[in-house]
């Protein structure tokens, strides 16, 4: 019963996959130079020109934990349509590279992992297994967008840390 | 609520509005039938509409206020101000109706039961105040010229009493237009002829706006010297009947052929009538007409509603082009092709032509806001017993509507105090010989790339050693202080000043012109006061144009570029950074005077080696200068401002971004916000 297709554009950070559903993007850009604003947390990389509107620009690895995003050839960024307190927003994330758009059945998603993985399940909508026996994580890319701490829960005392470095303005 | 009620509910806030404005028209000018009729046809519409889209409630009470006002129409009622008291109320009334979720509902009703029972008491009371009506119609058509035929036939022995019957003859001519035929025939062979006996007669047709009386009148006393006969030949003025002419040539002693010139007359007349009821009916259809096109004019010119969101997307594409086209510009000065100049260029034209008509679709003339205060003063003043008269001054120059929206707020605030503290009571201004009507001017203008707004009264104006005294008692300068008189009223804008000796439910609302000067300084204009004790008070507002586009200074600081709006710039001066980096407390020294700075490389953690020469910008800081310093100056900007967004929005010391020609991101600090977030002693 359970047949509904979506599509999902997956990309990598760092060395893990991840996909956002193909509704929430509007662009792939190349990598311009980025305006940073001063006073913002670090993850906050600046702002863009987007043909004419003013784009806010996230590093998506700070954001995991990970570190800093070095920019590559690969490097782009994904303008999406984010909803962060009942408004829709646009914001571009920095990936370190795009890979591919897919049709996922509905009931071939995973459930997210409980305890012991390494991301909060609250941002990952579930997990799918690619052809290649890769998993690609599906994030909730507006649960993301809406909290201010970090996703990544690995090691408590560490994410407690670093989500106060975090704050700190 | 689907979208055709959101509609009406949009309509109806417009009618309402238009219906107070209609009010204070006719509050001026009582009884003037237009407004009656406008008001009427708002009262209508909002029936009508009530009642398609189930707002009943409004339907209902609408109906009550047609109906008063339709008898106003018909003449049988007479405006009051009482009934122009209900109708306010009424408009305030139905707005809350409209802005009803539910929650007032009770209350609402409330008041209508109210309102319903002194609408009632108008109508009852109706008989007390009908109005005369006019004469009955005159039936009398064409302007009420009747036309006669008169014969005047003297007795021989009429002069021996004295009279000349030709002075009788020229009375008569007098009445009117008229013809005369003289009769001759009667005189005697000279030797049978006596000296004052009378033997010619006249025959006179006469058209006269008199009546038959007023032709006997001239004959009444000599009724028994002559044979007098006055007849009704026709309605209107018989000299202007076609084909009547040569009926009425005179030649003497040959008489009007009176049966032809009365069969002639009757026949004129009563085609005459049947084309006047034709006529009159048509008129009445026309009037019809006229309402119709009179509401179609109305209704065409008012132009169309467009969603304020449209109209920003529409700038938003505007300035995508504006800078789509810059680069353009750049590539076509590189490519040196004519043919590619030369388009570039017609298209610039273009753009700049689009975006300065979008611009102007932004715009809303401050006759928006004007309704509102009108209706403001009225009823402030009512409340604290005083005649005030407001009237406004170029209402139609307009402002970008966010501008509008935020400087509606300080404007009233600034009418409350001059109602409440500026105008003085009937009895006062009598006393100091002014005339007891107080007069609140507000007064609209262009300046350069600024909108001034001024507010004026003619009231007692301000006393600057009682503000002296006040800021005193407060703490809020020293005792010693030595200020001049100009700086003595600008007291009134620090924070925590009101000098009203008692709290009114006006204006102590423990909010002062502090308030009014920070939401002015919000929406990046200023507000000054100058006043002349028993003069009166000018508070003066200076707004920049629009608050999408900003005059700014582009300065850059390592690889990002900043825009200093330039009405904060005070003066700039070129430092070594060597100075910078030895002063001491942040305070540097400049030709003599102490300013404080902020080195806003630290203040950002920009990282890397400054310039060695620096530049320090002094912008104003409330009454102070205090310097930012900058790696550099590029030059004047003139800036879209974009949003940041809301990812950004604990930034505050950006009011936003601009892109720059070259299509990269500059951001517009907000000076203010920089100062306050980095101060970190209090005396600064």
């Amino acid at each position: 019963m359970e047949h509904e297709t979506g599509s999902y554009i997956s990309f990598v950070l760092g060395d893990e996959y991840f996909a956002i559903n193909v509704t929430q993007v509007l662009n792939i850009l190349q990598l311009v130079q980025i305006t940073k604003v001063p006073t913002a947390p670090d993850y906050m990389k600046g702002v863009i020109n987007l043909r004419g509107t003013v784009l806010p620009i996230i590093d998506i690895r700070m954001k995991f934990g990970m570190p800093p995003i070095e920019y590559k050839r690969d490097t782009v960024i994904l303008v999406l349509n984010v909803e962060i307190d009942g408004e829709t927003v646009n914001a571009g994330i920095l990936v370190d590279a795009v890979k591919e758009v897919f049709e996922i059945v509905s009931d071939e998603i995973l459930p997210p992992p409980g305890i012991g993985s390494k991301y909060k399940s609250k941002f990952i909508d579930g997990i799918y297994k690619m052809n290649d026996d890769r998993f690609v994580m599906l994030l909730d890319i507006d649960k993301v967008f809406s909290t201010d701490e970090l996703i990544m829960m690995k090691d408590s005392t560490e994410t407690s840390e670093s989500q106060q470095a975090e704050v700190v303005e | 609520m689907d979208n055709f009620q959101k509609k009406f509910l949009d309509e109806a806030s417009d009618l309402v509005s238009q219906l107070e404005q209609a009010l204070l028209t006719l509050e001026q000018d009582m009884g003037n039938p237009e407004l009656i009729d406008s008001i009427f046809r708002i009262m209508h519409s909002l029936k009508g509409g009530g009642g398609m889209f189930g707002f009943d409630n409004i339907s209902n009470y609408t109906h009550r206020l047609e109906n008063m006002y339709d008898l106003v129409r018909q003449k049988k009622l007479k405006v009051t101000r009482e009934m122009l008291d209900i109708t306010f109320e009424s408009a305030d009334h139905i707005t809350s109706m409209l802005n009803d979720d539910g929650s007032k509902t009770e209350a609402i009703k409330q008041n209508e039961e109210i309102l319903n029972k002194r609408i009632e008491a108008i109508l009852d009371g109706d008989s007390m105040s009908v109005v005369v009506e006019g004469p009955a119609e005159d039936d009398n058509q064409g302007g009420g010229v009747t036309s006669f035929y008169v014969k005047v036939k003297p007795y021989e022995h009429i002069q021996r009493n004295g009279t000349n019957p030709l002075l009788l003859i020229d009375e008569l001519v007098g009445l009117g237009k008229a013809k005369v035929n003289i009769f001759y025939s009667n005189i005697p062979d000279f030797e049978a002829l006596v000296y004052d006996d009378t033997y010619i007669w006249w025959e006179v047709i006469l058209s006269t706006e008199q009546d038959e009386d007023a032709i006997r009148d001239v004959f009444i006393f000599v009724e028994d010297d002559c044979e007098i006969v006055v007849k009704k030949l026709a309605e209107g003025d018989i000299f202007t009947f076609e084909g009547i002419e040569p009926l009425l040539q005179c030649s003497h002693d040959f008489p009007f052929d009176l049966e032809k010139i009365t069969k002639l007359a009757q026949a004129i007349n009563a085609l005459e009538k049947a084309k006047n009821t034709e006529a009159k009916k048509a008129a009445e259809e026309n009037k019809g007409d006229e309402h119709i096109k009179k509401f179609a004019k109305e209704s065409s010119i008012s132009g169309i509603r467009v969603a304020s969101e449209k109209i920003d997307s529409l700038m938003n594409l505007v300035s995508e082009l504006i800078t789509t086209q810059a680069g353009l510009n750049l590539y076509a000065d590189r490519e040196k092709n004519a043919e590619l100049t030369r388009i570039a260029e017609s298209l610039e034209n273009i753009s700049r032509q689009l975006r300065d008509t979008a611009f102007s679709i932004t715009l809303i003339p401050i006759d928006y806001l004007v309704t509102r205060f009108r209706r403001l003063v009225r009823d402030l003043s009512r409340e604290v017993g005083k005649e005030i008269e407001f009237e406004a001054k170029g209402a139609e120059v307009e402002l970008d509507k966010s501008l509008i929206e935020g400087i509606s707020e300080p404007l009233m605030h600034i009418l409350r105090n001059s109602v409440d503290h500026g105008i003085e009571s009937v009895a006062e201004r009598k006393a100091a010989g002014k005339p007891p009507a107080g007069k609140i001017t507000l007064q609209a203008y262009y300046s350069g790339s600024q909108v001034v707004i001024a507010v004026t009264d003619d009231g007692q104006g301000m006393n600057p050693d009682k503000i002296k005294r006040k800021a005193i008692e407060k703490g809020l300068i020293p005792s010693d202080a030595q200020l001049s008189d100009k700086e003595a009223v600008d007291l009134i804008f620090m924070p925590g000043f009101s000098t009203s000796e008692k709290v009114t439910n006006i204006s102590g609302r423990g909010v002062g012109m502090d308030v009014v000067k920070r939401k002015v300084s919000d929406i990046r204009g200023t507000v000054s006061v100058a006043s002349e004790p028993g003069e009166g008070t000018t508070i003066t507002i200076s707004l920049p144009l629009t608050l999408s586009i900003i005059d700014g200074m582009l300065v850059r600081i390592a690889d990002v570029d900043y825009i200093i709006p330039l009405s904060v710039i005070d003066t700039i001066f070129a430092v070594d950074h060597e100075r910078i980096a030895s002063s001491f407390q942040n305070v540097i020294n400049i030709e003599g005077v102490q300013y404080p700075f902020y080195y806003l490389r630290d203040e950002f953690s920009i990282p890397g080696e400054p310039p060695a020469r620096e530049e320090i910008i002094m912008v104003k800081y409330e009454d102070r200068k205090i310097g930012v310093v900058v790696d550099n100056i590029t030059g004047e900007y003139q800036a879209v401002l974009k949003p940041l967004g809301k990812l950004y929005r604990n930034q505050e010391i950006f009011s936003g971004a601009s892109i720059l020609g070259d299509g990269t991101v500059a951001l517009v600090l907000d000076t203010h916000k920089v100062i306050s977030k980095f101060t970190r002693y209090n005396d600064i």
